[in-house]
């Protein structure tokens, strides 16, 4: 688990602590106090205010608790302080500030010598763009994850085309996720369920092979008769053959096959889809971890 | 702090006369968040059947707006919305008004608006859903603008609910069940505002914005459903039985270790995930440790129980109460199991997370409601039950439902969680989880049968009742072999 130790490291580099937001704030106010001020004192008030807030809402909620006996609308004030209290430590500390700092995570510059590669991570270009909003639409996320667990605790980073790797056997397993694969999106589809597979990496699965990720969108059944997806139809435009014929029409077998003389064609929509899926690829390199996987640094 | 007196030799004329008037000044509101609710009920149990059959017959009835991915959000919107916090209003708003003694004065038309503005929101959520605004977050996949609807409506609840209390009258005995109730209506606008605020309008969330759902699902559980539902449960055990609550320690230490651990639950769903590892470490330890807590309450339920399981069989609104808490400490250790780091990583996006919502929102939430409803209807309506086979028939219907949509999931859960841990499938397809799964679905699709079955006839009930067509009786109507006419020893003490 050397990757995400190291990824954890470089995170807390990152410019995201409450004292740096008031530094920034401050404009260069600090820059002019000495370095024991700014590296000891400023800490340590830092600290000792947060134990005293917390000291105090500590007694406020074991007050309240033992006034919460008697009754009238002192009673009341009583109870609603007490659950104030005791709301307020997971809504601020497991809620509110994880959510204002992630705001200001950002990409990762890549270093060249000791990377083997430039650039961002993760890459600007790996944002999810309008096929997100179908995918979310249609509720994929009821039965496909895009989350890789650990190597330790499950199986999914040795699955066969779980990585980049799509040879019979991979020499290792795919990296897990880290929270800035999903850096850019608005919200992550982790998922709900696996009823279907994980699709985290899926765009490897499917490189050269879009016409199979229509078909699969299209009719799931003409891959795996087993299949329990959906076959989203209405995705797709079936029309009269006009000419030679649509360069993207889908090659559909025996009785998936439209009637003679027609034809089955993506829309727009089921394009940006396939855009999207063929896009999930968050295996990107993560910085100072090159050592670990030499062919991606060999890129 | 002393146990409610809940004898009947206390109740005299007056109080009889006061329980009447507020009875009355409720009546609007409150049958009209029951009818509501039982109509969405048959909806969520309507799209219940449709979304088990549509994962083995994925081609069954398919059209644009019926597929798995739109109906299944579809069919837990109208659980939790339309039917669970609906009804749990409704038994909110009965519940506080009786325990601190306070009428409505006035405002019911209001309240009615209230509820109209509530069922909107939740017919445009789940339009929404089906016809192209699924958001995919979970439990919140309507399109962003219903959530303020949503959370005016219930605002207009609460603060009404919170002021009776505010205002109570009573000021002797023990306010244990209005304290669930008053939690609950303050944390669930908290939880709500927070994660819709943050899902819809923070952006850029990532993962961290998947966590807060997760977060938001177990919030609502956890500090909505579970106060709502043990708060009413705390007021028709002893109501009913006639003795009053075994220890008011444990209750008071249930209640606040509830306050305490309740809203630092939910990210262990993604153990393993891209969280930050404290976060789901947090999860899993409160998924836990939520077995103290339920566990004081159910041994609490039990003491004030003991000796009185006549009653059980008697009153049907103790009978489905008595479940609803038996369902309870069951529903925390199936959140312990999926919680827990050793057994949640082998049911981890498995059929067992849909086993936990059920059990928590239907088996236990679901059961204390159609207690509640059971007893405060007819004080409401004026007339009694009709027809004692119509409510065996609900409540056996339903028992079995739930119990075989429970076991099914979280015994197909781990089948599923089997197979895709299953070495030898490293090469393989999801093969062996589709059809490994396959006949455990079909059963549940089975089960929710036989709860729609149920939930006609409790709908039907509910109508005739809210028609002012029931018994015209002086004796409630009651369960078991006894001849309900020539027995109304319980009758009297129920009645109270």
């Amino acid at each position: 688990m050397n990757e995400t130790s190291i990824a954890d490291k470089t995170l807390t580099e990152q410019p995201i602590g409450l004292l740096d937001f008031f530094k920034n704030a401050l404009g260069d106010f600090f820059s002019h106090l000495p370095d024991v001020i700014q590296n000891v004192a400023l800490p340590l008030l830092k600290w000792v205010i947060l134990i005293a807030l917390g000291l105090f809402i500590l007694s406020r909620v074991v007050k309240a608790i033992t006034h919460v006996g008697t009754h009238g609308t002192q009673h009341f004030r009583g109870f609603v302080l007490a659950l104030t209290a005791t709301f307020a430590a997971p809504l601020f500390l497991l809620i509110i500030i994880p959510a204002l700092k992630h705001q200001h995570i950002h990409a990762i510059a890549y270093d060249k010598e000791r990377d083997g590669v430039e650039g961002f991570y993760p890459p600007a270009d790996a944002k999810a763009g309008l096929g997100q909003t179908v995918y979310a639409r249609e509720g994929c996320v009821q039965c496909h994850t895009q989350m890789i667990r650990p190597a330790q605790i499950a199986l999914d980073a040795w699955r066969h085309g779980a990585g980049e790797n799509q040879d019979a056997r991979a020499p290792g397993p795919v990296r897990s996720n880290t929270l800035r694969d999903y850096l850019g999106e608005p919200y992550a589809f982790l998922g709900v369920q696996r009823n279907g597979p994980d699709l985290t990496n899926a765009g490897y699965r499917f490189t050269d092979k879009r016409s199979d990720l229509h078909l699969h969108i299209y009719a799931p059944k003409v891959l795996n008769d087993w299949s329990n997806a959906p076959a989203y139809k209405h995705l797709y435009e079936v029309r009269q053959i006009q000419g030679a014929g649509s360069a993207k029409a889908l090659k559909l077998p025996g009785k998936f096959a439209p009637k003679a003389g027609f034809e089955v064609v993506p829309t727009a929509e089921a394009e940006q889809l396939a855009d999207y899926i063929l896009s999930l690829k968050k295996d990107f390199l993560i910085p100072g971890t090159a050592v670990a996987s030499t062919d991606k640094a060999k890129k | 702090m002393q146990p409610v007196a809940t004898n009947s030799e206390s109740d005299s004329n007056a109080d009889n006369l006061r329980r009447a008037a507020i009875d009355r000044s409720l009546k609007g509101p409150v049958l009209f968040l029951f009818t509501n609710a039982a109509f969405w009920l048959m909806a969520s149990t309507v799209l219940g059947v449709l979304a088990a059959l549509k994962l083995v017959l994925p081609d069954f009835l398919n059209c644009e707006y019926l597929t798995y991915g739109r109906i299944q959000p579809a069919h837990i919107a109208a659980l939790v919305y339309g039917w669970g916090i609906q009804v749990g209003l409704g038994v909110s708003l009965w519940l506080v008004a009786r325990r601190c003694a306070v009428e409505l004065k006035s405002g019911q038309g209001t309240l009615i608006l209230f509820g109209v503005i509530w069922n909107i929101g939740v017919t445009l959520s789940i339009a929404g859903i089906l016809f192209g605004g699924n958001t995919s977050k979970e439990w919140l996949e309507f399109p962003a603008y219903v959530w303020p609807v949503l959370l005016m409506a219930f605002l207009g609840f609460a603060w009404r609910i919170a002021s009776m209390y505010a205002h109570a009258q009573r000021t002797e005995g023990f306010m244990l069940s209005a304290q669930y109730i008053v939690g609950a209506c303050f944390w669930f606008p908290w939880v709500f505002i927070t994660a819709n605020y943050a899902l819809n309008h923070m952006g850029n969330l990532g993962a961290i914005g998947t966590g807060i759902d997760a977060w938001y699902i177990h919030s609502v559980i956890l500090l909505f459903f579970v106060p709502v539902g043990v708060g009413s449960a705390y007021y028709f055990i002893p109501k009913i039985t006639g003795q009053s609550i075994h220890s008011a320690q444990l209750a008071n230490m249930g209640f606040w270790m509830l306050a305490i651990l309740g809203g630092w639950s939910g990210m262990q769903r993604f153990i393993g995930g891209p969280l930050p590892a404290w976060m789901p470490g947090v999860g899993s330890m409160v998924g836990v440790l939520m077995m103290i807590p339920v566990g004081l309450v159910a041994w609490n339920h039990h003491l004030t129980t003991l000796g009185a399981h006549r009653q059980v069989a008697v009153s049907p609104a103790l009978r489905f109460t008595f479940f609803g808490a038996i369902f309870y400490p069951v529903s925390s250790i199936l959140l312990a199991l999926i919680s827990s780091p050793v057994t949640g990583i082998g049911f981890q996006f498995t059929h067992a997370w849909y086993g936990f919502q059920i059990i928590a929102v239907y088996g236990f939430f679901s059961m204390c409601a159609f207690g509640a409803i059971y007893y405060i209807v007819p004080r409401l309506a004026g007339c009694e039950w009709l027809s004692v086979r119509l409510i065996n028939n609900h409540f056996w219907f339903s028992v079995y439902g739930v119990g075989a949509i429970v076991i099914m999931s979280v015994v197909s859960g781990m089948q599923q969680g089997a197979a895709m841990e299953n070495p030898e499938n490293w090469n393989g397809t999801w093969y062996d989880v589709v059809m490994g799964t396959r006949g455990y679905i079909v059963a549940r699709a089975m089960a929710w049968a036989l709860i729609l079955w149920s939930n006609v006839w409790f709908l039907i009930h509910l109508l005739l009742m809210v028609a002012g067509l029931g018994r015209r009786s002086s004796a409630p109507t009651l369960l078991g072999h006894d001849d309900h006419e020539t027995e109304p020893t319980i009758a009297e003490g129920a009645k109270a």
